[in-house]
């Protein structure tokens, strides 16, 4: 009975994704169809390295918005880390590219570390906190940079590298990108820690009373963010070389937060998965390239892109729904067999 | 012994005040103190009829955001209306049916927003995060890359007219404000609406067995946010005798900012105007009297950021430190009594 | 009691942070016994381009006991600039100059400035002629249309398909410059070129990066990109420089050599243009000079001449425009002698 029980759950868990999954592939087929050339290999892998930039940090975000808080500030994390790690490099050109790696994450760990401090101990609600050290931590890097921008020809070869070359033929951008979403799916599905995150976003008073260090984990889960948008930086250099003080990272809150919430990971916390956001990630960035190769007109792009954000989450809702129902449905008729 | 009974209650200013009045105090006698142009009367008054769009969309705000909701998507709303207005005006129709056209169009698209909320039982920040592109994409759609210019000179300028007196004056934005103010005061504070908004967003579940219609309250508020919306509309274009596309980018996290600073919980059942009205004067003051001395826009930002966070975390430390105090109090006694 | 300690803390916090803040600003912004005070309102911060125009204001500016005070907003919003402008009013400064955002929204604020007194100066973009005392464009915007077309057709031997990534759809200057290409193109300019789309990459690298992407997948014989902005082109010159299209699709435009230096390096880029940005400062330093000791009142046909400064001498065009000076070239021999 009980297993019976527990492979509807993992049934259940495996179909979670499934309302996104056929909207991706609805998309994939129209826009095929329209246009073949969308499907030509350079289109495809170009679409997925943008899309890492967006999956490491959502990656992260997920973690956050599972433990029912949210962080508006990685793309000013993710320019802050960018910028050091760019200015490093210009006045240091044989600085080991590693080096510069682990600099830009603990650069953006600290921003991280700032805001789980003004959250778990300072007690701010993180949609608070974090609109204030988005525009606090935008305003440091203008400091910083002395508002100057960092040229193509100041960020090292090695830097730009990591967006095409590779040990095993994809990019080292992708293979960031997948191992931040593996790493979240890993820890949230397979160790005692994701059970305790869960814990403390479904029901937090109870996690408390259960005797979870609440703060610790709200601590946890924002430098886990910082960091992997310290590394979206590296990869966000890599990809488009010029570190811009106003540019870099600008807007990109809104684009990780609409991954996330397409990807299934509720708003209000206590569920979430990495796969669901990876796919999130992968349908804003079909959606982004793909309006333009079949052709809508530029000033259309932004309506659809809204329409079609507001469709992918009302389909995942009611086969989510559906599902949920269903479960329960199981549930009973297995109490009433018994 | 209890601080009720040593204070005069009738001068007690309410604890969300306390914070935004000291940062418009301070913010007054650092700007002045820094520039000798600061305190000009004429152009303190002049320059609030920049800040009255974002006070009038916080105040509409207050209420969504009392019901636990959020609404992102005011300022694309205030873009379409203004969109519509623009176009029907160059189209020929008289200038007074524009106006009624804009604020009806935000009064439509608050609606679509409160209904897609409710009817589709999703969570308004991720409904309003895509109608935040959709309404801007509409925008995009009915402007295209034009401007709307040479409206007429009774419309524009709205903003420079004097109510009562003749310089300085009463302008006719702050007297609008001033009257917008009382009114929504009364439906918050002493309207029985007021009373159920409040109420369903302190405790949704109990707010809807005791009969409180919680579906109509949530769509009133976002009816409302759309339809204020749509008046800033008319007024933004008076003030700028112009309409382009990109018209209130970002005044969203300016309202929202106006709010919290205010006092208003972000997660609903809490709230105040006073508190509203008094954070926008504070967010006011403290621009002006940093943009006098010369201060680039991004350190703006990261000011109004900082104040945002402290005025939510210096009350948590200092009653972390009267608690504390208490504690250490009870303790001593109990001890002197064994 | 309790009152008071709360007032206590964020009081001298507050105050410690924002003397922080100013006694950092404050020490740029030194004024000492000088003949003008006058403030420039780029259309942002941290833009290499408005950069150089600073540059060239302060260098000029130095001569001519005058400080130049530069201040600029966040973002590069239509309105987003009208604070500065009302702050500078306040100050009483003695002229502004400005690089506006939009032609229109800027106007009224623009207009209660010249009222008081102010010299209002456009610099690199303009308004309603009414709303400033005179313009200075870097080249001849009315030709600037051709010129890319033009400029497209050079870099692929004037035969092929090419399209434009721009900036905003709600740039006045960019919008010009289209405006005046399709004219060109419609009155039978170099007929061996298709314009087969125009894209917006919002002067942000990742979308602009987007948008040359998907050029790439949907026009199997685009020969070219056209990027009349230093976002645009940066970015897009970045996508091709690691895209298997690399040479067989050219990136040109306008862009600043250092952002640009890699790109004509490793053959992604062969030539793009610019102009001196910095002269724009340099003309309307000595132009404000030249209002205020003059009493001068700019108007079609009206003669500058300053030594030293580029070309040396202009006539004002129609609407008191001043056009600075001729567009420049950059290609693989001459840009290491650029350095901005």
């Amino acid at each position: 009975m009980a297993i019976k029980l527990n492979s509807k759950v993992t049934y259940l868990f495996k179909k979670r994704e499934f309302g996104i999954f056929l909207f991706i592939l609805i998309l994939l087929a129209v826009f095929g169809t329209l246009e073949p050339r969308f499907f030509r290999s350079d289109n495809l892998s170009a679409i997925l390295s943008s899309v890492g930039i967006l999956m490491v940090v959502g990656a992260g975000q997920t973690l956050v918005i599972v433990t029912r808080n949210i962080d508006l500030s990685v793309g000013s994390t993710l320019g802050m880390a960018a910028m050091v790690m760019g200015m490093v490099a210009r006045e240091n050109p044989d600085f080991p590219i590693f080096g510069l790696i682990v600099i830009a994450m603990i650069v953006g760990g600290l921003c991280g570390l700032l805001n789980g401090f003004l959250v778990s101990y300072g007690k701010i609600p993180a949609i608070i906190a974090t609109l204030g050290t988005l525009a606090i931590i935008r305003g440091a890097v203008f400091l910083v940079s002395d508002n100057v921008q960092i040229d193509p020809n100041d960020v090292p070869q090695g830097i730009i590298n990591l967006a095409t070359t590779s040990p095993i033929g994809i990019p080292w951008l992708l293979i960031f990108a997948f191992l931040s979403i593996i790493l979240v799916w890993y820890v949230s599905s397979k160790t005692l820690l994701g059970k305790r995150i869960y814990a403390v976003g479904s029901n937090p008073e109870g996690a408390i009373s259960r005797g979870l260090s609440f703060n610790k984990i709200t601590i946890m889960v924002f430098v886990f963010v910082g960091v992997l948008a310290g590394l979206g930086g590296v990869l966000y250099t890599a990809r488009y070389a010029t570190i811009n003080p106003a540019d870099v990272g600008r807007g990109l809150e809104f684009d990780v937060i609409s991954a996330v919430v397409i990807g299934g990971t509720n708003i209000f916390g206590g569920s979430g998965t990495a796969l669901g956001t990876a796919l999130g990630c992968i349908l804003i960035g079909i959606l982004s390239n793909g309006l333009t190769v079949v052709g809508v007109s530029p000033f259309w792009k932004a309506c659809a892109t809204g329409f079609l954000i507001l469709a992918a989450v009302a389909i995942d809702n009611s086969v989510r729904k559906r599902q949920e129902q269903n479960f329960l449905l199981a549930i009973r008729n297995q109490r009433t067999v018994k | 012994m209890s601080p009720l009974l040593k204070n005069n209650p009738r001068f007690k200013v309410p604890g969300y005040l306390v914070g935004p009045i000291l940062i418009l105090i301070i913010a007054m006698t650092y700007g002045s103190l820094g520039s000798e142009y600061f305190l000009d009367p004429s152009s303190i008054i002049f320059n609030t009829g920049r800040y009255i769009e974002i006070g009038l969309l916080a105040l509409a705000l207050t209420f969504v955001i009392i019901n636990g909701d959020i609404d992102l998507s005011v300022a694309s709303t205030l873009a379409a209306s203004a969109g519509v207005l623009a176009k029907l005006y160059e189209s020929g129709v008289p200038i007074l049916w524009c106006c009624v056209a804009s604020i009806f169009t935000g009064l439509v698209l608050g609606l679509i927003n409160g209904l897609i909320v409710i009817k589709f039982g999703l969570p308004s920040l991720v409904v309003t995060l895509a109608t935040l592109a959709l309404y801007r994409g509409l925008t995009q759609v009915i402007l295209g890359d034009g401007v709307v210019a040479n409206y007429p000179e009774s419309f524009v300028g709205f903003d420079q007219r004097l109510v009562i007196g003749g310089d300085p004056g009463l302008p006719a934005p702050l007297a609008l404000f001033i009257v917008a103010a009382i009114i929504f005061y009364y439906i918050l504070h002493r309207s029985n609406y007021g009373l159920k908004n409040i109420m369903s967003g302190s405790n949704p579940s109990s707010s809807n067995f005791s009969g409180i219609n919680l579906d109509r309250v949530r769509l009133l508020a976002f009816t409302l946010s759309g339809t204020v919306a749509g008046i800033c509309a008319v007024m933004i274009t008076s003030r700028l005798g112009s309409t382009i596309s990109n018209v209130g980018l970002g005044l969203e996290l300016l309202a929202i900012t106006a709010v919290v600073l205010g006092g208003t919980d972000i997660f609903g059942g809490r709230g105040a105007i006073s508190g509203t009205v008094v954070a926008l004067f504070a967010i006011m003051a403290v621009r002006e009297a940093l943009v006098i001395q010369d201060i680039n826009g991004q350190v703006q930002d990261a000011a109004i950021g900082l104040l945002l966070i402290l005025t939510v975390l210096v009350p948590q430390i200092r009653s972390y430190y009267v608690e504390k105090r208490n504690r250490r109090k009870r303790f001593n006694e109990a001890q002197s009594r064994t | 009691m309790n009152k008071k300690h709360k007032a206590l803390v964020p009081v001298l916090g507050m105050s410690l942070i924002l003397t922080g803040v100013s006694a950092s600003f404050m020490a740029t912004s030194a004024t000492a016994a000088t003949k003008y005070k006058v403030t420039y309102i780029p259309k942002n911060l941290g833009n290499p381009y408005f950069d150089a125009i600073v540059g060239g204001f302060k260098k000029a500016g130095k001569g001519l006991g005058m400080t130049v005070k530069v201040v600029a907003p966040a973002q590069a919003g239509a309105t987003d600039q009208i604070p500065f402008i009302e702050a500078a009013i306040q100050q009483k400064v003695d002229a502004i100059a400005i690089s506006p955002n939009d032609a229109n929204a800027l106007c009224p604020t623009l207009k209660r400035a010249m009222k008081a007194g102010i010299v209002v100066l456009t610099v690199n973009g303009d308004t309603a002629a009414s709303c400033r005392q005179a313009s200075i464009t870097p080249v001849d915007f009315s030709v600037l249309g051709k010129y890319l077309v033009d400029q497209t057709a050079s870099v692929i031997d004037g035969k092929g398909d090419w399209a434009f990534l721009s900036a905003t759809s709600t740039a006045p200057d960019q919008n010009a410059w289209l405006a005046g290409a399709k004219k060109y193109i419609d009155g039978g300019g170099q007929p061996g070129l298709k314009l087969v789309d125009t894209v917006y990459g919002d002067d942000a690298p990742e979308k602009s990066a987007t948008e040359a992407q998907a050029l790439l997948a949907k026009y199997p014989n685009l020969k070219a990109i056209n990027a009349p902005t230093t976002v645009g082109i940066a970015a897009a010159a970045q996508v091709l420089s690691t895209s298997p299209l690399k040479g067989k699709v050219q990136v040109t435009g306008l862009g600043t050599p250092n952002q640009m230096r890699q790109y004509v390096k490793d053959g992604t880029v062969k030539s793009f243009s610019l102009w001196d940005p910095g002269l724009q400062g340099q003309i309307a330093a000595n132009l404000i000079v030249e209002i205020k000791t003059k009493n001068l009142k700019p108007k079609k046909g009206t003669k500058l001449a300053y030594k030293g400064v580029g070309p040396e001498k202009w006539t004002l065009g129609k609407d008191a425009v001043i056009i600075a000076g001729p567009p420049q070239e950059f290609n693989a021999k001459n840009i290491d002698k650029f350095d901005f």
